[in-house]
């Protein structure tokens, strides 16, 4: 015979509606799974961090050096060349240039490192039977994993910067750091979104073209590096510094350069054509991920 | 006869997860049931037999031999895993050859005993296919057919009954069967009691880790005194039945079941209990027609040892 | 069953299921790059000799770079395959010598790596031969593509031996073999000093520099290395590889691997 047990269960009131951010939870618990392995975590922020810290007592120092100088004053001519050399390294959007190229490595080894096993594994393990089995769109997902990765992402780029960034602020005189040099501020964040959005979308794209973490991985970064070599090969033998354009990381530096208004950049080709590569290479990179997140739903 | 598995003070752990906890038993020939619920153990047990992982303290010993990486004992087993994991890329004939191969069987050789142990386990379509595209259940054939083609001295399964259908389960429950009455040892872990009990009467039961009794069932159920053995009683006069064995002094309930046809009796020495029904229905002229005890099951067992 | 036997059986099978698999299909793809470049770069105005297309391209994209990605990713599966995928649980329950599946399974996938990479070098060496340079530049010259492809197909062999046995020790083979090409011997190879001896790229450099033809030496980095004679560097080479197969046979015959259900 049949047996209810009702008065367990409170009876649901009300009706089901449409979530707004309904990748939000997915989000959320991407962060908190991968927050789980502390480990990873501490090795791979270590160096941003460290990077971070140094150059903000760099650009502290320099503060203090200034407030010392202007209320003293010097009068060698050596020591006043000195002081202006050093200025000028100093300066904050040099330091945060500066700090970018030292952590480049370890910001794609983050992302890449969070980022590569999300929709391969999801593949590997039949999650994504889970996934499309609730009221989420593929956008969704995709948004669910992007900004999963782009939280990582952006510890490992934005944080060493924004420290740089609040240092500066409180350490410079009557914050005028934060009202004459506001542009560096947004140029680091500008920065940090295009350099994690890119890096994201190329790592998400990766991941979803392979079954296992760790050919994502060895995809992610051979696609940085070969993209490298093969610029400097071509500008190499065609002897025309442009061919480095090919190079995902030297059109990365080029922007940072150009947002930043570095006065001697490493590359000198016109900023736009970076933001033209980065730009294809991010709307790429979203295609793949349609597409194979469509034959996930469909093979699903 | 000589036992099968020897474990003394048998521990495994995983860091600070522990698997098995001074596990200390013998199991001996013919067919043996390793059952527990998930998380008891059972298939670190058969793994620790199977010699793929080595005990952290204790000793163990299988057909008398150290199991881990010990080729010697590796031609005498036969083990199906519980993963669902098997070489995609590979059609079941190939993959059951080449393992045949690796037990150092030539090549015709080989492929004979695999077609037969594929027939044996009655997979006999999809075999131009490869395994990646087989179902659950055609999967759960090859991983038995791999085991047995060698015709080992020790069979070992960690659920094999998952993802079959009820006929494959029959057919696979048969198998088990006449493997052990062909002399073969068999241990077989299953979380699912019935099938277990249908398989044999001889288990070992695992909980958290430790040992929660051995034996057959009846045995098992006979020690557990503590809880009266309850029997169900149809019968055509109920009432006047129940009046004449509440006053049997081992009897200690008596309890007319909703419709008013069946009694159920509780009592603390089910033989003697027996022996003294059938005087007293002939004598009330009661009618029996069915007679159960409803907690001799494995299942029954298992709730009194663990609940 | 001997190791050898075991070892021949084990290499069939996975030389069979290498050739027929997506992986190896990528790396070929891969392996092909930089003949497409050489061709590439003859399509523009004023392209250099078919010497220097072939020498930095050989150096920098295959030698650098596509050699030790895809010695890592065939190289890393080559245990962590099985174990990621738990058939190695098969393997290990088989009357055989476990060092013979580290053995065979790393000769299959040396085998078909080091083929796709002789046959990437070569082809390098074809495309910028035959891509469209006029005759007088597009002459290679003695020891130039020899040593390459000797490069090409020793690297494979000596980095998948190297991360194979990487694979055996660790959980995540992969960050570890990318932490040692891409951190350790990218560091490493181009510091001045004795430090490069800790890396195969300066091996490979050695013998190319003690074998090859002198255009090898315009490659700038080679300016500021003192090279081991080529004999030495080969041996080294062939020791690193040796030295690798072995510890992973110890491992993998010693170690329990623990399979998530």
């Amino acid at each position: 015979m049949a047996e209810t047990h009702t008065e367990i269960y409170r009876p649901f009131e009300g009706r089901l509606r449409s979530r707004a951010l309904r990748f939000l939870p997915l989000c959320l618990a991407g962060i908190r799974v991968a927050a789980r392995r502390k480990l990873p975590l501490i090795l791979l922020f270590t160096p941003p961090a460290i990077t971070g810290i140094v150059s903000s007592f760099i650009v502290y120092a320099k503060f203090s050096l200034e407030q010392e100088v202007g209320t003293r004053g010097v009068t060698d001519a050596g020591l006043r060349i000195a002081i202006a050399m050093a200025r000028q390294m100093t300066q904050v959007h040099n330091q945060i240039v500066g700090s970018q190229r030292a952590i480049q490595t370890f910001a794609l080894l983050v992302i890449a490192w969070f980022g590569a096993g999300l929709i391969a594994e999801d593949r590997k393990q039949g999650a994504h039977l889970l996934y499309f089995s609730r009221p989420l769109t593929r956008l969704d997902y995709f948004l669910g994993h992007f900004c999963t990765v782009a939280f990582y992402g952006l510890c490992a780029v934005l944080g060493p910067g924004l420290l740089i960034c609040t240092v500066a602020t409180f350490s410079s005189p009557d914050y005028s750091f934060l009202k004459e040099e506001w542009d560096v501020i947004a140029a680091t964040f500008g920065f940090a979104l295009v350099c994690v959005g890119v890096l994201a979308a190329l790592v998400l794209a990766v991941s979803s073209l392979v079954n296992r973490k760790s050919f994502a991985l060895a995809g992610v970064f051979g696609l940085v590096v070969a993209s490298q070599a093969v610029g400097g090969v071509m500008s190499e033998l065609e002897a025309d510094e442009d061919f480095l354009m090919i190079g995902i990381w030297s059109n990365l530096f080029r922007l940072a350069d150009w947002m930043f208004g570095a006065r001697r950049p490493i590359f000198h080709w016109d900023p736009r054509w970076s933001v033209v590569i980065l730009s294809s290479l991010f709307v790429l990179c979203v295609g793949v991920c349609a597409w194979r997140i469509r034959r996930l739903e469909v093979v699903a | 006869m000589s036992a099968v598995v020897e474990a003394e003070q048998v521990g495994r752990w995983y860091g600070q997860v522990v698997g098995l906890n001074e596990l200390t038993l013998v199991i001996g020939p013919g067919v043996t049931g390793l059952v527990g619920p998930n998380g008891a153990g059972k298939s670190t047990f058969l793994k620790l037999v199977a010699g793929e992982i080595r005990p952290s303290r204790g000793r163990l010993e299988v057909l008398g031999l150290r199991p881990f990486a010990n080729r010697a004992f590796f031609r005498r087993i036969g083990f199906c895993p519980q993963q669902d994991a098997l070489y995609d890329d590979l059609r079941a004939p190939a993959l059951v050859e080449f393992l045949l191969r690796l037990s150092g069987y030539r090549r015709a050789e080989a492929r004979r005993r695999a077609a037969a142990a594929l027939e044996r386990v009655g997979l006999t379509q999809g075999l131009g296919r490869k395994v990646g595209t087989y179902s659950k259940g055609m999967r759960q054939r090859v991983k038995l057919a791999q085991a047995i083609a060698h015709e080992p001295e020790l069979l070992i399964v960690d659920e094999p009954l998952s993802g079959l259908d009820p006929i494959g389960r029959a057919e696979m429950t048969e198998l088990f069967r006449g493997l052990g009455e062909a002399g073969v040892h068999v241990l077989i872990s299953s979380h699912v009691l019935h099938e277990v009990e249908n398989l044999t009467d001889r288990i070992v039961l695992l909980h958290r880790g430790r040992l929660l009794a051995q034996g057959t069932v009846g045995d098992v159920r006979r020690l557990l005194n503590r809880h009266p053995r309850r029997v169900v009683i149809t019968l055509r006069e109920p009432r006047r039945l129940a009046n004449r064995l509440i006053g049997l002094e081992d009897v200690s309930s008596v309890r007319l079941d909703g419709d008013g046809a069946r009694l159920s009796v509780e009592t603390s020495d089910i033989e003697s209990f027996f022996r003294r029904l059938t005087a007293v229905a002939g004598e009330e002229r009661a009618g029996i027609r069915s007679l159960e005890s409803t907690d001799a099951s494995l299942e029954a067992v298992f709730d009194y040892l663990v609940g | 069953m001997t190791l050898i036997r075991t070892t021949i059986l084990i290499f069939g099978m996975q030389l069979t299921r290498s050739l027929r698999s997506k992986r190896t299909g990528f790396c070929l793809l891969v392996a092909i790059g930089p003949g497409a470049l050489a061709w590439l770069i003859q399509r523009f105005p004023g392209a250099p000799p078919s010497v220097e297309i072939v020498i930095y391209p050989g150096w920098f994209l295959l030698l650098q770079v596509i050699v030790p990605i895809l010695s890592l990713i065939a190289g890393s599966a080559v245990i962590s395959e099985e174990i990621d995928d738990r058939t190695v649980t098969y393997l290990f329950t088989r009357p055989i010598p476990r060092a013979a599946l580290m053995l065979g399974r790393w000769l299959a996938t040396a085998l078909v790596l080091c083929l796709i990479l002789a046959f990437g070098a070569g082809l390098l060496a074809l495309m910028a031969r035959f891509g469209g340079n006029p005759p007088e530049r597009a002459h290679i010259g003695q020891g130039v593509v020899g040593p390459l492809i000797a490069m090409a197909v020793l690297g494979g062999a000596v980095y998948s031996g190297l991360f194979a046995a990487i694979g055996t020790l660790y959980k995540h083979p992969m960050i570890v073999g990318l932490g040692y090409t891409f951190a350790i011997e990218g560091f490493l190879a181009n510091l001045p000093g004795k430090s490069q001896g800790l890396t195969i790229q300066f091996y490979l450099r050695s013998y190319i520099a003690g074998r090859g033809a002198e255009v090898w030496q315009r490659i700038e980095s080679f300016e500021l290395t003192t090279f081991d004679p080529a004999g030495e560097a080969l041996a080294t080479l062939l020791w690193v590889l040796v030295v690798a197969l072995a510890v992973g046979c110890v491992v993998v015959s010693r170690r329990q691997y623990l399979l998530t259900a």
